[in-house]
C-alpha cells in the first residue's frame, strides 16, 4: 500500500466512509507494518480527543470591548434634521396633526437626547439612564480591590432575586468599564450618585468617576446561572482589569 | 452567511456603517478568539489578540478588496498576531494547559481533563499543524478554505493534516491519552 493510499483509506476508515474492502486492506497493512500500525494508532487517538474537543465560550464582554475600540465618524446632526423634514414633506397631512406634532416633538426630544448621548454620553445625566433597581439583598460578597494611578475602587457583588447587583466605590477619579455577558444578564438599573455615565449598551457600561462616586450596576439573569463581570479601571494611560464572579 | 452577503457586509462597512461592521464582530469573534486561544494557550492574550484583530481590520477595511474572501484576510491577520505574542512571550512565560478546566462542575470533571490533555497536546505541536487543526475541527473550514487561508493545494491541507493529526495523537499518548 502506498503512502497516499494509506493516508486516504485511514481517513475513510475514521471518518465512517470506508467500505468493507478497504477496513480489510487497512487491518491488514497495519498488521503487516509496524511503522504503519504505530501511525494508525496517533490517529486513533488524534481522532478521538478531537472529535471531544469542544469551543470555548466567548469571554463576557468581548464583543463590547472589540466595539469600543473603533469609532465610526458620527452622522451628521444636520443629515438628521433634513431626514425628519423630508419625512413632512412626503406626507403633509401629518404636519396638520397637533396631537401628533406634540407627539413627534417629544419623540424627537428623546431620540435627539439618544443619539447625541451615546458617542460621548457626557450630557446624559445619571438619572437620565437609571432604571428601577431591585432592592438589595443584605449579604454582599467581600469588595475587590482595584488600584490605579490612586483611584482607590473597591467593587463588590450583592444576590439579588433573579440576579445580582455590582457596587463600584472610589476613592479618586477613574473610568471604569463593566462588561458582562449579554447572554446571562440584561442591566435591570444603574444608578450612581456623582460622576457620570458616559455610555450604556447591551452587554457593557462605562462610567466616570469622581472622588467618593458609588454606582450600583444591577444585573438580572436571563440565563442559566453562572457568568461574570469585568471590570476595567482606568486612569490616564494605566488600566487595571479584574473578572469577579456574580453570585448565584 | 453566504459570501455574497459577507461581501455586502463588507462594503457596508467600508461605507461607514456601524451595524454592518458590528455583524461582521458577531460573525468573527468567535473564530478570531477560538484562534487565539487554540494557538497561545492562553485566555487572556486571546482576549487582547482578538481586540487588536478586530482594531486592525477596521484600520484596514478600506484598502480591503471585497472579492477576496474575508475569512482569509481576518484569518491572516490573526494567525499574525498570535505568532507575534508567542514570540514575544518569555522563555520562562508558563503557557496555560488547562483550558476549559476551570470552574468545572465535578460532573464534567472527566471532560475537562480530556480538554486539558488535548489543549497540552496541541502545545507541544508547531504552529503550523495548530493552525491546520484549528481551521479543520475547531472552526468546521473546508479543506478548500484552509487552503484559500494557507495559501495552499487542497491537496496538500490533506496531507499536511493527516501528519498533524499524527503528531498531534502521538503527543497525546505521551501525555497518557489512549484511544476511547
Amino acid at each position: 500500500m502506498t503512502r497516499d493510499e494509506f493516508e486516504r483509506i485511514a481517513e475513510a476508515v475514521l471518518e465512517g466512509t470506508a467500505n468493507t474492502r478497504e477496513q480489510e486492506q487497512l487491518k491488514a497493512h497495519v498488521a503487516s507494518d509496524p511503522q504503519a500500525g504505530e501511525i494508525w494508532a496517533d490517529l486513533q487517538v488524534a481522532h478521538v480527543a478531537l472529535a471531544d474537543a469542544e469551543l470555548e465560550p466567548l469571554p463576557a464582554g468581548l464583543r463590547g470591548e472589540i466595539l469600543r475600540s473603533v469609532r465610526f465618524p458620527r452622522p451628521e446632526r444636520s443629515s438628521w434634521w433634513s431626514e425628519i423634514l423630508a419625512s413632512f414633506r412626503a406626507r403633509p397631512v401629518l404636519a396638520y396633526g397637533s396631537t401628533f406634532a406634540v407627539g413627534l416633538a417629544v419623540g424627537i426630544l428623546a431620540l435627539g437626547a439618544w443619539r447625541g448621548g451615546f458617542e460621548a454620553g457626557r450630557e446624559l445625566a445619571p438619572s437620565t439612564v437609571a432604571t428601577t433597581t431591585t432592592p438589595e439583598q443584605p449579604v454582599a460578597a467581600a469588595p475587590v480591590a482595584i488600584e490605579v494611578g490612586g483611584a482607590g475602587i473597591a467593587v463588590s457583588t450583592t444576590p439579588v432575586p433573579d440576579g445580582a447587583t455590582v457596587t463600584i466605590v472610589s476613592q479618586g477619579a477613574a473610568d471604569v468599564t463593566l462588561a458582562w455577558d449579554p447572554a446571562h444578564y440584561d442591566m435591570a438599573g444603574l444608578q450612581g450618585g456623582a460622576g457620570e455615565v458616559v455610555a450604556t449598551e447591551t452587554g457593557w457600561a462605562v462610567i466616570r468617576l469622581v472622588p467618593g462616586s458609588q454606582w450600583n450596576l444591577t444585573l438580572r439573569r436571563s440565563a442559566a446561572a453562572g457568568g461574570d463581570v469585568r471590570v476595567t479601571v482606568r486612569v490616564g494611560d494605566n488600566e487595571e482589569r479584574r473578572t469577579i464572579r456574580l453570585p448565584g | 452567511m453566504d459570501a455574497i452577503d459577507e461581501i455586502a457586509l463588507v462594503r457596508r462597512c467600508q461605507d461607514g456603517d456601524a451595524k454592518a461592521f458590528t455583524a461582521l464582530v458577531t460573525l468573527y469573534e468567535r473564530v478570531v478568539y477560538t484562534l487565539a486561544l487554540r494557538m497561545t494557550g492562553d485566555r487572556e492574550d486571546a482576549r487582547d489578540i482578538s481586540q487588536i484583530v478586530f482594531m486592525k481590520v477596521f484600520k484596514g477595511l478600506s484598502g480591503f478588496d471585497p472579492r477576496r474572501r474575508f475569512f482569509s484576510w481576518i484569518y491572516r491577520i490573526a494567525v499574525n498576531e498570535s505568532i507575534d505574542r508567542l514570540r514575544g512571550r518569555r522563555p520562562a512565560d508558563p503557557l496555560d494547559p488547562q483550558l476549559a478546566s476551570t470552574d468545572a462542575p465535578e460532573a464534567a470533571a472527566e471532560r475537562s481533563e480530556r480538554a486539558s490533555q488535548v489543549q497540552g497536546a496541541m502545545l507541544d505541536l508547531n504552529e503550523d499543524d495548530r493552525q491546520l487543526l484549528v481551521l479543520r475541527h475547531w472552526l468546521d473550514r473546508s479543506y478548500a478554505e484552509i487552503g484559500e487561508a494557507l495559501g495552499i493545494q487542497e491537496t496538500t491541507v490533506k496531507s499536511r493534516l493527516f501528519e498533524a493529526r499524527q503528531r498531534l495523537g502521538r503527543a497525546l499518548r505521551r501525555r497518557g491519552v489512549n484511544e476511547a
